[in-house]
């Protein structure tokens, strides 16, 4: 949560920098920003791959664990499937490149600027923002009304680290290591099905 | 995105390889969150010089809320099924 709440305050603080017009039109921000993506990419991929529960998980991976993170991909794009019915004018790739962030706001939002522009971007970080809050939020509703894996598929990619503790409370601790997987799955998944989104 | 994706894969294969330094670890672990920083940061500058954006920020409120709305919806209520189908019986 108080990740969440930086990331917000740097977002807000370089939308307000860029709309008061101080920034010099020939700055290559867009340059910059995909020069800093590059270096981010390669330190996301070096601290899963060293990530300590790494081994763990892959050793308790069953198609029971395997079941949950496929369920929570097929519901996000059946619901994005009714947001296109209701909004067909909006774009379809864009539409499911941002259900397929899961929650992963930081990542998802910077490469589909990478491949739609800031406007699809901003939806994305707010969009995926939301499935954290609303995660935090509702988990014991959900658990309550849909069963104790309802909190973690809501929670997405978050279900591994931020919004874990409330998924916990609500859905029981011998739910830790599906919650976990589940959004180590996501992680890994968000950025990859982006990209295929995008290619075809 | 190719570019993207292998370094995605060749930052894992190397964290892998070098787990057990535990310096490194930590290093790219607690770098993550402030390149996030500064990239959302500039992510910014970029959409606020975008007067497209500025000017519809309502709109782009609105779709995100009801694109979250229904992304959780659908996956609610799917994990219901699969909570009934598989995983209630093997409780208690």
């Amino acid at each position: 949560m108080k990740n969440s709440f930086y990331i917000t305050a740097f977002f807000l603080a370089g939308i307000f920098i860029g709309s008061v017009g101080i920034i010099p039109g020939k700055v290559p921000v867009g340059s910059i920003t995909l020069g800093i993506l590059y270096v981010l990419m390669a330190f996301i991929g070096f601290s899963f791959g060293s990530d300590p529960r790494l081994p763990d998980i892959l050793r308790s991976i069953s198609m029971k664990i395997l079941l949950v993170p496929l369920t929570t991909i097929t519901g996000t794009f059946l619901g994005i499937l009714v947001f296109n019915l209701l909004f067909p004018h909006f774009g379809f790739k864009d539409s499911l490149a941002i259900g397929a962030g899961f929650g992963y706001y930081s990542l998802s939002s910077i490469l589909i600027e990478q491949f739609s522009g800031g406007k699809m971007a901003t939806i994305a970080l707010l969009a995926n923002v939301m499935r954290e809050i609303i995660t935090l939020i509702g988990a014991p509703f959900m658990v309550r009304h849909f069963g104790r894996l309802s909190a973690i598929s809501s929670g997405g990619a978050t279900s591994m680290d931020t919004t874990l503790p409330v998924i916990l409370r609500a859905s029981g601790m011998e739910y830790m290591l599906i919650s976990i997987s589940h959004g180590i799955i996501l992680s890994i998944l968000a950025p990859l099905i982006i990209g295929l989104i995008y290619q075809f | 995105m190719w570019i993207i994706l292998g370094l995605l894969l060749s930052g894992t294969i190397a964290g892998f390889l070098l787990s057990k330094i535990r310096f490194f670890n930590r290093f790219a672990d607690g770098s993550v969150r402030y390149i996030i920083f500064v990239l959302l940061f500039f992510m910014g500058i970029t959409i606020g010089m975008n007067e497209e954006i500025t000017n519809n920020i309502g709109e782009i409120g609105l779709h995100s809320f009801i694109i979250t709305a229904l992304s959780i919806t659908g996956s609610i209520f799917l994990a219901k099924t699969m909570y009934n189908m598989f995983f209630r019986k093997d409780e208690k």
